[in-house]
């Protein structure tokens, strides 16, 4: 099965939960996506993504001057995008159980 | 193909991102300058990582459509601009007038439903009277001061009343039924204000203090004169006395009391006059009410000539003038 499809559906929460952990510029989520074992990822999505969640209201947004090269625009979490993050997981996290209750019962039979 | 070769051969970051500017180009100024930003801060990152733009990204065409579709923003979505028939009723709304027009009109609904509140009160009383009486402003069934009365307590129910309506938030179903009676309200109030206006204008100019209504009918003063008691000469009432004017027509008086409570009076021909004096009112059956000037339906002589009635006067005189022939 193709992940890149799966990911589509849940590149939100993923950045989300990146973030979370530490305020990250745009390039520096996608290594930390990569680095956590999302090869696949498509990184300008992920651009496009922390885009259109900053515009939602979920993100914060600082420029920071970086020593060697340009000045790079971090995001963090505010309220609204904790809360977010927190409802997305839970639903996240029963998807999968419940996914995990259909695939059980699919090799039983 | 093609493209892909080129920019394998070691294409800059700066011409994939003019081509990723390229495929942007739907985006308003704004949003292509601030996607722009991000892209040029990507392209030096991986630049940096000595690896093939287009191996690791796609090409600039490819990249570009990812980054817009994510940030949803796609060429199908709200962006888009063309010269569709759609996007002429998009670009109207978009218009500076459109916009202050449409931010404007929505601070006016409070005193839209005051207004509400109030034709519902005109419309209300619309049940009552054929035609409303505006009086100081407030729809009333008529000019007395229990019917202002009633006028005033009815706005202050029905304008809090309208008000809360308007602040709900109301289901689809029952918005439908606020758009009909909003509707009705309109049409019906408009009509019955339309009518009473030239009214209320008449009874400023005529009376400008009482707000009185004036009417057509026999006044002393002013007063409208509501019935007449006739004495004959020795302090007797009289009944049954006919009443006309100079030109032979009937007299007759706004009497305030509906006429299958005044007592008829018919000729011998079943001619029902009308201005028999005193006017006697009676009860729903037909009788007089005690206290009132009382006397029986009664069935009163045909008039004579006017002719007869001068000779009538010149036989008096000669009377007279015999009496005092007869003094002397």
């Amino acid at each position: 099965m193709d992940t890149t499809q799966l990911l589509k559906g849940v590149l939100d929460v993923a950045v989300l939960a990146v973030i979370e952990q530490e305020d990250g510029y745009g390039y520096d989520v996608v290594r930390r996506l990569r680095a956590a074992g999302l090869d696949d990822i498509a990184e300008a999505s992920v651009y496009g993504t922390l885009r259109r969640l900053f515009h939602s209201g979920l993100l914060t947004s600082y420029v920071v001057a970086s020593d060697a090269g340009p000045h790079r625009k971090y995001y963090g979490l505010n309220d609204v995008g904790r809360a977010q993050l927190a409802d997305s997981a839970a639903t996240w996290k029963q998807f999968v159980k419940t996914m995990n209750v259909v695939l059980t019962k699919e090799s039983a039979a | 193909m093609n493209d892909t070769m080129v920019l394998s051969n070691g294409t800059s970051s700066d011409e994939y991102q003019r081509r990723v500017a390229s495929a942007l180009a739907f985006l308003s100024a704004e949003d292509r300058e601030e996607i722009l930003a991000g892209v040029g801060e990507h392209l030096r990152e991986v630049s940096v990582e000595g690896v093939d733009l287009v191996e690791r990204l796609g090409t600039p065409e490819a990249y570009a459509r990812e980054l817009t579709t994510a940030a949803g923003l796609g060429q199908d979505g709200s962006s888009r601009r063309g010269l569709m028939p759609h996007n002429a009723w998009r670009r109207l709304n978009d218009h500076r007038w459109t916009r202050s027009v449409a931010t404007f009109l929505p601070t006016l609904r409070p005193a839209w439903w005051v207004l509400r509140g109030y034709l519902a009160v005109v419309v209300l009383t619309m049940v009552f009277v054929s035609w409303p009486t505006i009086l100081w402003l407030v729809p009333t069934t008529g000019q007395g001061p229990g019917e202002l009365l009633a006028g005033i307590l009815l706005l202050c129910l029905a304008i809090p009343l309208s008000i809360s309506i308007g602040r709900r938030t109301l289901s689809t179903s029952a918005r439908r039924a606020v758009v009909v009676v909003n509707t009705v309200l309109l049409v019906v109030s408009g009509y019955a204000l339309v009518n009473v206006g030239a009214v209320v204008d008449n009874a400023l100019h005529a009376y400008p203090n009482s707000g009185y209504i004036p009417t057509s009918g026999l006044r002393h003063n002013g007063d409208p004169i509501r019935n007449i008691t006739v004495f004959d000469a020795e302090g007797n009432p009289l009944t049954d006395v006919r009443l006309f004017d100079q030109n032979g027509e009937p007299i007759t008086v706004q009497s305030g009391v509906q006429l299958r409570f005044i007592q008829r009076s018919v000729d011998e021909f079943g001619v029902e006059s009308r201005n028999t004096y005193p006017l006697v009112v009676v009860d729903r059956d037909g009788e007089p009410i005690p206290g009132k000037l009382i006397s029986p339906v009664t069935t009163i002589p045909a008039l004579k000539q006017p002719a007869a009635t001068q000779d009538d006067q010149k036989a008096q005189a000669s009377d007279k003038k015999k009496a005092t022939e007869q003094k002397r």
